[in-house]
Formats: C-alpha cells, structure tokens, sequence
C-alpha cells in the first residue's frame, strides 16, 4: 500500500532533473586512448537519490565530475534544468554551481585554517552573502547536523564523521536542487558511514533535493532510490528501488 | 564575492604564515626605505638649491643688458637699450612689467663718515612689480628727487677714512653693531667726487667737486639682489649725471691734460653717453609673471639682441644635473625593491603551490576565478602595502638621524635646511610604488592560481 502510493508519488512527479545523452569520455595519456566513459544514457529526476555504484576505475568520479561541469565530455549532452552544461564558459559555470550544485568528497576537503562555520559558510561567501547572514545559516546548519559543540572548531580538531558532517552541511548551506557526492563515506568505519548517509539522504529527501552519490559499496549504495551500476565506462544496468521491485527482491 | 571578504582572506592567509610574511614584508621595508631615503637627498638638495637661489633674487626676473656676447664665441655686440626697445619688451607675451635702470657710482657722506654707493636710477612706480619692499620708511615717489632708498647692507658702508687703521675696507653685514650712520636721518650728501672726504682729497691738483643734497627715505627689506645698492628716482639720476658730464668736461678743458695731476672720477655711467638724445640704458629689468615662462621670454629677448640673464638660467642648469642625481638615487634604491618584488613572487607560488588543494575547493564550490585572482594579487598587494607603509616610517626616522648627524657635521647648512627631506607627496608615492611593486610581484602566480585545475586539486590523494 505504502509502496503503492510512492510509485503514483514518483511517477506523477517524473520530471528529469539532468538528462545525459551519448555520453562520451575518453582522456589520450600520451598515444593511449583510455575510454573512461562510453556512450552513457540516461536521466535523473528532481529529488530522487541516485547512486553510481561500480568497481574502482570503472568511470563512476569521471561521470560524476562531466555532470557537474568540472570536466568537459569527448561527446555528447548534459542538460541540467534545461541548460547544457558542456557549453558553458568558466564564469557561468562557477555561477551554475553557486546556484545549483553542493558537492561532498571522499577526503572531506575542508580548509585546514578554517573553523566549522567559516567552512560552510564558504559557499555562502563565495556568492556574495554577508558575513552575519551566511554565520547565521552556517550555525544553524551545523546544529541541525548535531554539531552545535563543534562550531568554531578547526577540521584537525573533529573526527572524519564529524568532518563529513560539515562537509556535508557546507553542500546543503546554498539550498541547491543537486548535490555530487563521490564515496562520501569512503573514509569512515560503516557504523558512521550509514549515519552519514543516513543524514546526507534524510536532508536531500526532506527539501526535496536530487541526491548523487559515487560508491563501490553495494550496502551504502543500497540506501539509494536507484542504482546505476557501472561497468567500463559504460552503465550496466539499473534497478529501481520499490517501484520496480528488482533489487528489492534480491535482498 | 564581497571585497570585504576577498581581502579578509588574503589578511587571514598572510597571518597564517607570519614568518614568511614577515621576513617579504621586511624585504620590501628595506626597498621602500632605500628608495625614500635615497630620494629624500635628492629632494633635500633641490630644496637647499631652491633656498639658495631665492636668496639670490626672484626667479621672476630677467636681467638684459646692451651687450650681448654669441654664445659661440667671438665679439661683444651692443645695441640701444632705448626706450623704444623696453615698449617692445613690454609687448612680449608673459611680461609683467619692465624697468630700465640708469646705474652711477657715487660717494655719499654724512659728517665724517663716507661710503662709496651703486646708485641706480629706476621707475618708482615700478618699484613693487619689482618686489622692493620696505623695512623702514618709505618706498620711492614719482616727485621725489634727492630722495633715496637704501637697500638693507648699504648703511653699513659708511666708514671713517680718517679713522686710524681703517683702510676704507667695506664690511658686509652687520656684526651687531648698528651701522654708523642713520640713514633716514642723519643729514646726507652725494657726489660723483670719489675722493670726497679722504685724506688724499687735499692732494694738490685734486680737484673738488659738486656736491648734492640726499635724502634717505626709506631701508629696503633684506633681499638678494636688492641689498647693496642704493636707488633714486631716474628721472633725478639722468639730470645728475647730466650735471656731472659738464662738470667733467669744463675740469678737462681747464686741466688742459697736466701730467701728474691725479683726477678720480667716474666712468662707469651712461654707457650710451650722449645724454640729450634718447637715453641707452645699461640694464633693464623685465619681469615675468610665471616662473615658468621665464625662460621663453629670455630667449625672446636674446634673439633681438641683447644679452639676457636670469636665475633660471642657473636654476636649469642645477635642475637638469639634480635630476641626473635623483634619477640615480631612485635607480639605486629601486634595485633592492627589485629584489624584494622577487622575494614577494616567491612567497606567493609558494603559498599557491601550498594550497593547490584549497584552490581547487574553492573552484568546485563555485568561486568565481577573478575572486581567486583578487584573492592572491590582493595578499601580494598587501605584502606592498605594509612593507611600504613601515617603511616610509623608517625612513622618517633614519631621515631625521641622517639630519642630525649633518647638523653636527657641518654647521653651514643654514637654517632649515635638510639634506633629507621626505614630503608627503614621496611618502605617498613610496607606499603606491610598494603596492604596485607588490602587485606586479603578485600578478603572475595569482593567473597561475587562476589556472590550477579544480579536479587535479581535489583528486584524492
Ligand atoms: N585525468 C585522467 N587522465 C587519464 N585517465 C584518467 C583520468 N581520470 C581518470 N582516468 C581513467 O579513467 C578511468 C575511470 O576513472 P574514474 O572515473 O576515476 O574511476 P572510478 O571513480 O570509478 O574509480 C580509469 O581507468 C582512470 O585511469
Ligand atoms: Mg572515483
């Protein structure tokens, strides 16, 4: 009944977010072609949780990285709300990712010299928001994210969970409709890692937020609304959560 | 990004890493100091130059005499420096007023005390274009005739010639006694009789001569070019030379060319001599209202004829050679801010190539590539900024015992006079040049922050 009533949710609401087609990667080291990616299709839909799940070198970061920009494809098309990214110049594509985009990474990357608030309030400071009003959001963020002991403390001075943790509020702080995360809990023990992810998916759910995630971890990536496995650079297959039934049925 | 936080970043990043902070601020600190100081002579210098020559007179006057010698050699030319020819200076574009001087050498006496007096015969009404300015009594009327101003050393030449081991020598300025005779006064005579009240005027064949009735009206205040000599109404000097012409003839007509007699008088008046017609004055002065079209109308002047003088002459001279100086100072103390500018673009690929990883965040999280720029140029901006600014306060500083010591060196320096000086426009100029320096220093690693890939910053490991 419950899944019954998610589909209709789901299907009424099937509006792709990013739509990628003929997706090409292929980086020349020296005379070799390596094909990291290869002829990718398919779409995302706004606000659901998304994960690539694939084996080391499979093309999973190299997708992610073309869909946010931070690469240009050999071939093929990303629209993200409507607009091809591919095309767009260094400046507009900054200003894309202001707007849009949040991203948390495997090594957490946080500025050393930076306290928890000044981290992720970055964003914020990057589009232009005044110091009080991006401290303002940035505090009440880390408290959501339980880390209202920790404000001004300085990365070296948290834990990796709890550096996830600001990391992923410094992702959630601009409210974009799409965040990147690449193996977020690839460097945390797997009691943290699921609370982490437990957070990142339970703030994307709660705005309504499109979630996507990098793993080679099927019991972190069984968390997610679908799986894209990857293979070669190429997408091997994908199940649905739920509404499909697929790897429902093969837990 | 706001300003604001595009320069609290780079503040932050400089104090994060304070030694190497410190230790390029301190470089640009010795090259903003070097240059200051070193141009701080040269400016010293200028201003004890400038000091100098307004003592020596005004830069607003030219000085043209009848004579004219080619400056490629060869004779002396002389043409009529009439009063056709001062309508003419007065038309030249730039001249504010022009003054013939008609110049005789006479001797003045009052009781028994003489003094000999260069006597020049000027335009009263021209006496204050001319900056005469009085200290005591009056200036000149247009109807005085006996009447005398006196510049400010003249009352000091009196002497007593019959004063035992007075040799008549002049002593210049005034040793605190107060000269001998009150000018303004006392009652007073002149003559062109330069024997006039020696001992040897009572030689046989001496013979005497007319005396004149002075009147001083008025000391000028100290000037340079005003204080040793004595000025008349022109108009009185033409008919007293006159006077004097036709005595001299009569007294050489009647001497009949006796040989032994010994006969002073003066020749050194009325160089175009025939007094009836138009006058031909010895020097005229002509006035220009900008300093700096003095010498345009000099040159004016010489090209019809005559010879034409003036303190810019000298003043450029000295200014082309102090700007060799400076040029050099500046250029000695500009190679250790060269040196620092390294030092400054040094520390910034450093700092970059420190935090490749932290540009490669920032891009990610949408930072636009001009604020990573302003980030870098402005640290690097900063580097300038407070080595210039500490700097500049080292330099008043080392300026100031740089003074002291001279002072103690040597005593002649005259009052006021520096030989650093640092005014404001230098100091300012000094902290720009740092900015700037550190800017340019900056530019390049800030464009290779700009460049750094954003995905090669952030790859794991
Ligand atoms: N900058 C690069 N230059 C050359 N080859 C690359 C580059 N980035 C990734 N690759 C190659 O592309 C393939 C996919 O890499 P990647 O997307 O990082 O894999 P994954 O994230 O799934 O481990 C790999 O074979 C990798 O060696
Ligand atoms: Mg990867």
């Amino acid at each position: 009944m419950k899944g019954a009533r998610n589909i209709s949710v789901e299907k009424s609401n099937m509006e792709p977010i990013i739509s990628i087609t003929n997706l090409s990667k292929i980086y020349r080291v020296g005379s070799e072609k390596v094909v990291a990616l290869q002829d990718v299709n398919m779409n995302i839909n706004k606000g659901e949780f998304c994960c690539f799940l694939g084996t080391s070198g499979s093309g999973k970061s190299t997708l992610l990285n073309v869909l946010a920009g931070l690469e240009k494809p050999t071939r093929g098309n990303i629209r993200i709300k409507n607009v091809s990214i591919e095309k767009l110049n260094e400046k507009k594509l900054a200003a894309f990712r202001q707007d849009n985009v949040g991203f948390i990474f495997q090594a957490y990357n946080l500025v050393n010299y930076l306290n928890a608030v000044e981290n992720v309030s970055l964003p914020l400071m990057f589009k232009g928001v005044s110091k009080k009003e991006r401290t303002k959001r940035a505090v009440d963020l880390l408290k959501a994210v339980g880390l209202s002991k920790h404000l001004r403390h300085k990365p070296t001075q948290m834990s990796g969970g709890q550096q996830q943790r600001v990391g992923i509020a410094r992702a959630f702080i601009t409210n974009p409709e799409i965040i990147f995360a690449d193996e977020p809990t690839g460097n945390l023990d797997s009691k943290t890692s699921l609370e982490v992810l437990d957070l990142m998916a339970g703030l994307a759910k709660k705005n309504r937020q499109t979630l996507i995630m990098v793993t080679h971890d099927l019991n972190i990536a069984k968390r997610a609304d679908r799986i894209v496995y990857i293979l070669d650079g190429r997408i091997e297959k994908i199940e649905e959560k739920q509404y499909t039934g697929v790897s429902y049925e093969q837990n | 990004m706001k300003i604001s936080d595009v320069l609290g970043m780079s503040l932050k990043n400089l104090l994060r890493r304070k030694t190497r902070t410190l230790l390029t601020l301190i470089g640009v600190l010795i090259g903003t100091t070097s240059i200051a100081v070193m141009m701080s002579i040269g400016v010293g210098m200028d201003r004890t130059f400038e000091n100098q020559l307004s003592r020596m007179g005004s830069l607003h006057t030219i000085t043209v005499n009848s004579y004219y010698f080619p400056e490629n050699g060869g004779f002396a030319e002389q043409k009529n420096l009439d009063d056709k020819v001062i309508k003419e200076f007065e038309q030249i574009e730039g001249v504010e007023a022009v003054m013939p001087q008609l110049r005789a050498f006479l001797k003045f006496a009052s009781g028994r005390y003489v003094a000999h007096v260069d006597l020049i015969g000027i335009d009263s009404s021209k006496m204050e274009a001319f900056d005469f300015e009085i200290s005591e009594g009056r200036l000149l009327n247009g109807d005085d005739k006996g009447a005398i101003v006196f510049g400010s050393q003249v009352p000091y030449f009196f002497y007593n010639p019959r004063a035992v081991g007075n040799s008549g020598m002049i002593m210049f300025g005034d040793n605190g006694e107060p000269p001998p005779v009150n000018v303004l006064e006392d009652k007073l005579i002149m003559t062109f009789d330069m024997s006039y009240g020696e001992s040897y005027a009572n030689q046989p064949g001496n013979v005497r001569r007319k005396t004149y009735k002075a009147q001083g009206v008025g000391i000028l205040k100290e000037s340079g070019e005003y204080s040793y000599s004595a000025f008349i109404n022109i108009d009185y000097l033409k008919k007293l030379m006159q006077d004097n012409e036709r005595e001299e003839k009569r007294i050489a007509a009647s001497q009949g060319g006796s040989e032994g007699s010994i006969v002073y008088y003066n020749t050194s008046y009325s160089r175009g001599g025939s007094s009836s017609r138009n006058t031909s004055y010895e020097t005229v002065l002509v006035k220009v209202t900008d300093v700096n079209k003095v010498e345009e109308v000099q040159n004016k002047i010489k090209e019809m004829g005559f010879g034409a003088y003036s303190l810019a002459d000298a003043r450029n001279e000295m200014k082309k050679t102090l700007a060799v100086v400076q040029a050099i100072l500046g250029a000695i103390g500009a190679i250790s801010l060269l040196v620092a500018s390294l030092g400054i673009t040094n520390t910034m690929y450093m700092s970059i190539y420190e935090r490749t990883r932290e540009i490669g965040i920032f891009k990610v999280l949408g930072c636009y590539l001009k604020d990573i720029r302003g980030m870098f140029l402005i640290e690097a901006a900063l580097i300038g900024f407070f080595g210039g600014a500490i700097g500049i306060g080292v330099s008043y500083t080392i300026s100031a015992i740089i003074n002291t010591i001279a002072v103690r060196v040597m005593m002649d320096m005259g009052e006021g006079a520096s030989i650093s000086v640092i005014p404001l426009w230098l100091a300012l100029a000094a902290v720009a040049v740092a900015v700037l320096v550190g800017l340019i220093a900056g530019y390049f690693p800030s464009k290779r922050a700009m460049k750094l890939s954003a995905l090669e910053a952030i790859k794991n490991e």
